[in-house]
């Protein structure tokens, strides 16, 4: 009887080993899960923000041509002999 | 856990656009967030309170993965939008089409005014030539207190030589005033030729060319010379006085 107990003992400290490392394959699975997603997101906020900065670029270049542009109209339409 | 069943893609509204697409979806982001926050809790609880807790794990686990997959969903769902929103060259290549096609037509005007002023003063063989005689002169310093200044550059020098235009005929010598085009300053005169012997009408040194500042001088010279003249003659008379009374 007793060695049967000790054998059930075993087993069940075995299952409960087992389902530990189950459960800790899980947690490093969602962990990296995470992390990807966390890389993802600085990588992501990275490239926005790059892409930002050049969209800043261009519409700071199109804001200084078109009020360039308005001046040179403006003067044109108000006195065409400086036009030329 | 109550995920989010509607998604951008899904949406049948035509109008919706890029940027209330992009708002949609991260307004269903933070909305996801608070829940997964009360699932957390629950589970939590449940797990604390529950006999068998080996099946609360397992639904625990369960529901982790799904709330992983639906915060990647949500999350390539709003990069994908903000990607959408961000990278739009055909606003920014129409504008610039735009400001080009603009710049152009300036451009364009501002050549056809240039055109219009250099027809004004392009040569052409079909323009009437001018008597040497005709062209104009310098006026001494001395004539500007008479109200006549002298005459800075060429353009000058065209404006005189088209109001004194000289006809075929070479009996015909009397200048004949057109009406010019071309702009003079009102502080400039010129002073008109007339017909006999005169400074202006004196014939030309070989050294004829283009008229500037300095050449009065030389224009000039033969009243110099006159006086250079009549002072010698003066001195000659003298000398000759002396001599005879010195014979005397």
């Amino acid at each position: 009887m007793a060695r049967a107990g000790g054998i059930t003992n075993a087993v069940n400290v075995g299952i409960a080993v087992q389902a530990d490392w189950e459960n800790r394959e899980f947690i490093s699975h969602i962990s990296l899960n995470v992390r990807r997603l966390f890389e993802f997101l600085v990588q992501f906020e990275a490239t926005t923000k790059s892409k930002l900065a050049s969209l800043n670029e261009k519409l700071d270049t199109l804001e200084r041509r078109l009020e360039l542009l308005e001046v040179q109209v403006s003067t044109a339409s108000a006195n065409p002999a400086l036009f030329s | 856990m109550q995920e989010s069943e509607s998604s951008p893609h899904e949406d049948p509204k035509p109008e919706f656009d890029e940027a209330s697409r992009f708002e949609k979806s991260l307004q269903e982001l933070r909305d996801l967030r608070s829940q997964l926050n009360y699932a957390a809790d629950y589970c939590e609880v449940a797990f604390l309170k529950a006999e068998k807790k080996n099946m609360v794990l397992e639904s625990t686990k369960e529901y982790i993965c799904k709330a992983m997959i639906t915060v990647i969903d949500h999350l390539g769902n709003v990069s994908a939008n903000l990607e959408c929103l961000i990278d739009s060259p055909d606003e920014f290549s129409q504008t610039e089409l735009r400001m080009d096609g603009l710049q152009q037509r300036l451009l364009t005007c501002r050549e056809y005014t240039c055109e219009l002023d250099l027809a004004q003063v392009r040569w052409n063989s079909a323009f009437s030539r001018y008597h040497p005689r005709y062209s104009s002169k310098l006026i001494q310093p001395a004539e500007r207190s008479n109200g006549a200044m002298p005459m800075r550059d060429s353009s000058d020098l065209f404006v005189a030589e088209s109001m004194y235009q000289c006809k075929d005929s070479p009996n015909e010598k009397v200048p004949c005033i057109k009406k010019t085009t071309t702009h003079l300053t009102p502080e400039f005169e010129f002073s008109p030729v007339f017909n006999g012997p005169s400074i202006l009408s004196k014939p030309r040194s070989s050294s004829f060319g283009p008229q500037t500042k300095d050449s009065p001088r030389l224009r000039f010279s033969y009243l110099i010379d006159d006086r250079n003249k009549k002072s010698v003659q003066s001195s000659n008379f003298i000398s000759f006085l002396r001599r005879s009374k010195r014979a005397k």
